[in-house]
C-alpha cells in the first residue's frame, strides 16, 4: 500500500478500523452537540419562569436533542465500535463489502450536518419533538423547511443504516473463521447482529412514515393532515420503528457489557446459550410491544390488554439475561477496573430503569404517565444509563486495543464515580416529577417542581462535564500511556491474540478455533485495502442536493450532477475491477451455498419488502377509515395497467433467460436478454409517464386528495426502484460487453435479477390494490 | 381524603408495583454488591463451578411469569373500572382541545373557555376531542387523562369528591404554547 497523505487517508479509507475510528469520534461529536443541547435546556428549567431560551429555542433544542442521541449518538457510537471489533472477533480481516461500508459512514455523517445544519434555516430546526407526531409536524402547523430537512436526514440516515445492516448481516453470516460457530461467537457480535436485525425491519417503516409526511409537507399530499385517522397513523408507522429502536440502542451495548463483566469476573459468561435465546425472544417481541406507545390514543380496549400483557413479558428475558449477570460474578475473580466500574453500573441502572418501565407497561398506570417526566427518565435510565455507560464501559476496555496505549486507570475511576452520582442526581428526580409534563419550557413557581429541577439541572451539568474527563484521560494517554501489549485485559476473544493496535491486515494467518479461543492459524490469501473516494462524493453530494431543495434548487442540479457522476465512475471501476476483495469462506452455516453478493441482495429485498409493506399499510388504513374512496377502475384505465402488468412480467422472464443462457455460456443470447428487459423496463416507465400525465391534465394530481396521493407515491415508489433497476441491467450490459462475464462468473446477473424479480413482484401487489379494487 | 375514586385505583396500583419494584430491586442489588465484594480478586478455580444455568433460568422465568402477570392481573382490574364509560353519567361535557387552549361544552349548550365549574361528587364524562393538533387532557390531581386527537372522540370520566380548584394541563408537544395550555376546573 502506497502511503497517502492524512487528509486522503480519511477521506478515502475503506478499512473497517479506520472506519470504525471515523465512526466512533463522529458519534462522541455528535453526544457533544446534544449533550449541549441538554446542558442549554436545562438551564432554562432550572428555576421555574426562566427566561433564557423562550419556547421556540426550547423546542428546537429539545427535538434536535432526541434526534441527535437516538439516531446519530448512541447507535452509532456502537457501530464505531462494532466496525473495528466484529471483523476481529469473527476473524475476519475486513466487513463483506468494505466501499459499501465507507459509504454507510458518509452518509451518516452528511445526514449528521444536514439535520444540524437545519438550524440555519429561516424559522430554524424542527421543533416537533423527536417524535414528530403529526399533525403537528405537517406544514398546516409547522411551515418552516428546517422540519422537512430534518426529514431528508432522516431518510439519508435510513439509507445509512440499510446499508451498514446489509453488510454487517452478510459479514457475521458468511465470513467468520473456521471453527467460529454460532454459540462461539463474542456476545459484542452478538449484540449488533441483533440489533442490525431489528434495524433491518424498524428503519424502513421509519423511511416510509417520513417519506409520506415529506410529501405531505412538500406536495400537500393528505397523509397525516387527513381527519380520517392520519394523526393515529403516524402514530403506528412511527411507533413500529420507535419501539425495536430502544433495543436497537441497547443491545449491542448490553451485550457488550456481558463480555466485559466475563472478562474481568475471569470466567466465562453463565448461560451464554439461554442469554442469547432470551435476547432473540426480546427482540421478537418488541415489534409485538410498540402499540403500548398509544395506550392513550383510544384504541380497542382488547387490543391494549393484549400487549399490556406482552409488554409485561418482554422484562422476562432482559431479566433472565441479567440473572446470568450476577451468576457469572459468583466464584469469579472479579477486578475492578473501569470498564467493569461502568459495565456492573450499566447494570445497576438498568435494573431500575426497566423497574420503571414495568409501571409504563401496566395502561392503567400508563394513561397517567405517558406524556410525563416519568417516561423521559424511565427511558433515559435506559438509554443512557444502560445503553451509554456499557458503551462508556467498551469505550475504556478497547482503548489499549485501538491505541495500543493505557488510559490513566485513576481517571478513569473519578470519571466512573462523578458520571455515576451526577447520572442519579439528573434522572432520579424525573420519576418523582410524575404530575409535570414532558416538553415544557417553563413551569410555574406554585407547582412546587422547582427543587427537583434543580437537582436535576445541576445533575445533569456536572454528568455533561464529566464527559470532558474521558476526553482529557484518552486524549493524553495516546502519548503518555504505557504501552498496552496484546491482551492487557487476559480476555479470550480474537481480537486480543494480535498486537495492540492491530496491523493493517488484522491477521497474519486467519485463526481456527476448536473452543471459544483460538488454537492455530490458517494461511490465506494476502488481503489488500482499498480506496476510493466515491463513497465520500456520493454522500456529500446527496447532501448538497438536500440543502438545495430548502434553499437553492441550483445546489440540487449540482449535487445530482455530482451524484450522477460518481455512480458512473463507481460502475466503472466496478467493471474494470479494480475494486474487489476475495475472501475465503470458512463457516458459513447455514448459508454454505449462497454468495455473499446474493446474500446481501437478498437482504436489501427483505428491508425493501418492508418499505413497500408500510406504504401498502398505511393506504389501506387510510383507505378504509376515509369514506366515500371511489373503487379504483373507475379511476385508473385498467387496460393500461393490465399491459404494464404484462410486460413486467415478461421482463422477469427475460432476466430468468439471461441467467439461464450466461450459465450455458450463450454470450448472444444473454446480451440479448439483457437487451429486452432493459427495453421492457424502459417502455413500463415510459407508459407509466404517458399514464400521469394523462390523470395529472384530468386534475388528479398528487396534492388533490388521498386517493391520488396514495396513488401517486406508491406508483412513484415503485417507478423509483424500476430505475433503480433499470440502473442494475445497465450495468451488467456494460460489464457483459466489457466481457466480465462467462459460465463460471455470472454473481452479479444472479443479483440483479433478484432485485428485478422483487421489483415486478411489488407490481403485482399495486396493480390489484390501485387499479382493481 | 381523596379527590376522586380515579385517584385512588391509580394511587393504590400504583404502591403496588412500587412495593415490588424496591423489594425486587434492592434484593438484586444487595446480592450483586455482595458478590463485587466476596469475589473481589478471588482466586479459585474459576471454572463456571456450581451453577446450573439452564435450572437457574427456568426457575427465574416461572418466578418473573408469577410476580409479572400477577401484578398485570391487578392492572387488568384497574383498568377495566377506569375505562369503563359510565351509562348515566350526572354531566356530560365536551372537551375541545385547541392551541393553546382548552374549551369546555355545557350539555345545554354554554362555552366557556379555560375554565370548568362542577358540583362536588358529580360523575362527569368527558368527551374529548382535538381541534387541531394532537393534545392529551390530563387533571394531575385526579391521575386522569386522555389524548385529545383531531378527528376522533375519546371519553374520560372523573368524579370530584372534594371542594376545590383543579388544573387542567396538556401532556403531548403540541407547539409553542404547549406549557402554558392549561384550564381551571372549580369544583363547589
Amino acid at each position: 500500500m502506497d502511503e497517502v497523505s492524512f487528509i486522503k487517508k480519511w477521506l478515502t479509507t475503506t478499512n473497517h478500523k479506520d472506519i470504525g475510528i471515523l465512526y466512533t469520534v463522529t458519534a462522541l461529536y455528535f453526544l457533544v452537540v446534544g449533550g449541549s443541547l441538554a446542558v442549554l435546556f436545562r438551564i432554562q428549567l432550572f428555576q421555574p419562569l426562566m427566561d433564557f431560551l423562550g419556547p421556540h429555542k426550547f423546542n428546537q433544542a429539545i427535538t434536535l436533542h432526541g434526534l441527535i442521541m437516538v439516531l446519530w449518538a448512541v447507535s452509532p457510537l456502537a457501530f464505531g465500535l462494532a466496525n473495528y471489533f466484529v471483523p476481529l472477533q469473527i476473524g475476519a480481516r475486513d466487513l463483506a463489502f468494505p466501499r459499501l461500508n465507507a459509504m454507510s459512514y458518509w452518509l451518516y455523517l452528511f445526514s449528521g450536518l444536514l439535520l444540524v445544519s437545519s438550524v440555519f434555516l429561516p424559522g430554524g430546526g424542527p421543533d416537533v419533538g423527536w417524535t414528530y407526531y403529526a399533525p403537528l409536524s405537517t406544514s398546516k402547523f409547522s411551515p418552516q423547511p428546517g422540519v422537512t430537512v430534518a426529514g431528508l436526514a432522516i431518510v439519508m440516515l435510513a439509507a445509512s443504516v440499510t446499508l451498514g445492516t446489509i453488510n454487517f448481516i452478510v459479514t457475521i453470516a458468511k465470513m467468520r473463521a473456521p471453527g467460529m460457530t454460532w454459540m462461539r461467537l463474542p456476545m459484542f457480535t452478538w449484540g449488533i447482529l441483533f440489533t442490525v436485525a431489528l434495524m433491518l425491519f424498524a428503519f424502513p417503516p421509519l423511511a416510509a412514515a417520513v417519506l409520506l409526511l415529506a410529501a405531505d409537507r412538500v406536495f400537500g399530499a393528505p397523509f397525516f393532515s387527513s381527519p380520517y385517522g392520519g394523526a393515529i397513523l403516524w402514530g403506528h408507522m412511527f411507533w413500529f420503528f420507535g419501539h425495536p429502536e430502544v433495543y436497537v440502542v441497547l443491545s449491542p451495548a448490553y451485550l457488550l457489557m456481558m463480555d466485559i463483566v466475563a472478562t474481568f469476573s475471569g470466567r466465562e459468561l453463565v448461560g451464554k446459550k439461554y442469554i442469547i435465546y432470551s435476547i432473540f425472544a426480546a427482540v421478537v417481541l418488541s415489534f409485538v410491544v410498540y402499540i403500548h406507545h398509544m395506550f392513550t390514543t383510544g384504541i380497542n380496549p382488547l387490543v391494549r390488554e393484549v400487549y399490556s400483557v406482552t409488554t409485561e413479558t418482554i422484562s422476562i428475558p432482559f431479566g433472565v439475561a441479567t440473572l446470568s449477570v450476577i451468576a457469572t460474578l459468583y466464584k469469579g475473580r472479579i477486578r475492578l477496573t473501569t470498564p467493569m466500574l461502568f459495565a456492573v453500573g450499566s447494570v445497576f441502572l438498568f435494573l431500575i430503569g426497566g423497574s420503571t418501565g414495568v409501571y409504563l407497561s401496566s395502561v392503567a398506570l400508563d394513561h397517567w404517565f405517558r406524556g410525563t417526566y416519568w417516561v423521559v427518565g424511565h427511558f433515559h435510565y435506559q438509554l443512557v444509563g444502560a445503553g451509554l455507560m456499557a458503551l462508556f464501559a467498551g469505550l475504556y476496555y478497547y482503548y489499549p486495543k485501538m491505541t495500543g496505549r493505557m488510559y490513566n486507570e485513576k481517571w478513569g475511576k473519578i470519571h466512573f464515580i462523578i458520571s455515576f452520582i451526577s447520572f442519579n442526581l439528573l434522572y432520579f428526580p424525573m420519576f418523582l416529577l410524575y404530575d409535570m409534563p414532558r416538553r415544557i419550557y417553563t413551569y410555574q413557581p406554585e407547582t412546587g417542581w422547582a427543587p427537583l429541577n434543580m437537582v436535576a439541572s445541576i445533575g445533569g451539568w456536572i454528568f455533561a462535564f464529566s464527559f470532558l474527563i474521558m476526553v482529557v484521560n484518552f486524549y493524553r494517554s495516546l502519548r503518555i500511556g504505557a504501552p498496552a501489549g496484546e491482551n492487557p485485559w487476559e480476555a479470550d476473544s480474537l481480537e486480543w491474540t494480535i498486537p495492540s493496535p492491530p496491523p493493517e491486515h488484522d491477521f497474519d494467518t486467519i485463526p481456527t478455533m476448536s473452543s471459544v479461543s483460538a488454537d492455530g492459524g490458517v494461511e490465506t490469501v494476502e488481503h489488500v485495502h482499498f480506496h476510493s473516494l466515491m463513497p465520500f462524493l456520493i454522500s456529500l453530494s446527496i447532501f448538497i442536493a438536500f440543502v438545495g431543495l430548502a434553499t437553492s434548487i441550483v445546489l440540487t442540479f449540482i449535487g445530482l450532477l455530482v451524484l450522477f457522476l460518481t455512480i458512473a465512475n463507481w460502475y466503472r471501476t466496478d467493471i474494470l475491477e479494480r475494486f474487489s476483495t476475495k475472501e475465503i469462506e470458512y463457516e458459513a452455516y447455514p448459508f454454505e451455498g449462497v454468495v455473499k453478493e446474493k446474500l446481501g441482495v437478498w437482504v436489501l429485498v427483505a428491508s425493501e419488502t418492508l418499505l413497500f409493506a408500510s406504504i401498502i399499510g398505511a393506504y389501506l388504513f387510510l383507505r378504509v377509515r376515509t369514506p366515500g374512496w371511489p373503487l379504483s377502475y373507475t379511476i385508473h384505465d385498467l387496460r393500461i395497467g393490465l399491459i404494464n402488468t404484462i410486460i413486467l412480467l415478461t421482463s422477469s422472464l427475460t432476466i430468468a433467460l439471461a441467467l439461464a443462457y450466461v450459465k450455458h455460456g450463450e454470450m448472444g443470447k444473454f446480451k440479448a436478454s439483457l437487451f429486452a428487459t432493459f427495453i421492457l423496463g424502459g417502455l413500463f416507465i415510459v407508459i407509466k409517464g404517458f399514464e400521469w400525465s394523462e390523470l395529472a391534465s384530468e386534475g388528479f394530481i398528487i396534492g388533490e386528495n388521498l386517493v391520488a396521493s396514495t396513488y401517486y407515491i406508491a406508483t412513484g415508489l415503485h417507478a423509483a426502484h424500476v430505475l433503480a433497476g433499470l440502473l442494475g441491467i445497465l450495468y451488467l450490459i456494460f460489464k457483459a460487453y466489457r466481457g466480465k462475464f462467462n459460465s463460471q462468473k455470472y454473481v452479479g446477473v444472479e443479483s440483479i435479477g433478484i432485485y428485478w424479480h422483487f421489483v415486478d413482484i411489488v407490481w403485482l401487489f399495486l396493480f390489484p390494490l390501485f387499479y382493481l379494487i | 381524603m381523596a379527590p376522586g375514586p380515579t385517584a385512588d385505583v391509580w394511587y393504590s396500583l400504583f404502591n403496588l408495583y412500587t412495593t415490588a419494584a424496591v423489594a425486587i430491586n434492592i434484593l438484586i442489588i444487595i446480592i450483586f454488591i455482595y458478590f463485587l465484594y466476596k469475589y473481589r480478586g478471588y482466586r479459585a478455580d474459576s471454572s463456571a463451578g456450581g451453577i446450573d444455568a439452564k435450572k437457574l433460568a427456568i426457575v427465574f422465568v416461572i418466578v418473573s411469569a408469577i410476580i409479572f402477570y400477577s401484578l398485570e392481573f391487578y392492572t387488568l382490574n384497574a383498568m377495566r373500572f377506569v375505562e369503563e364509560v359510565p351509562e348515566n353519567p350526572d354531566m356530560v361535557i365536551e372537551v375541545d382541545a385547541f392551541q393553546w387552549a382548552w374549551k369546555f361544552i355545557y350539555p345545554n349548550g354554554t362555552e366557556s373557555l379555560g375554565t370548568l365549574k362542577v358540583p362536588r361528587g358529580t360523575l362527569v364524562l368527558f368527551k374529548v376531542t382535538s381541534l387541531d393538533v394532537h393534545h392529551k387532557f390530563g387533571i394531575p390531581a385526579l391521575k386522569a387523562s386522555i389524548d385529545a386527537v383531531p378527528g376522533r372522540i375519546n371519553y374520560l370520566w372523573v368524579r370530584f369528591d372534594e371542594p376545590g380548584t383543579y388544573t387542567v394541563r396538556c401532556y403531548e408537544l403540541c407547539g409553542l404554547g404547549h406549557a402554558n395550555m392549561m384550564a381551571q376546573i372549580i369544583v363547589t
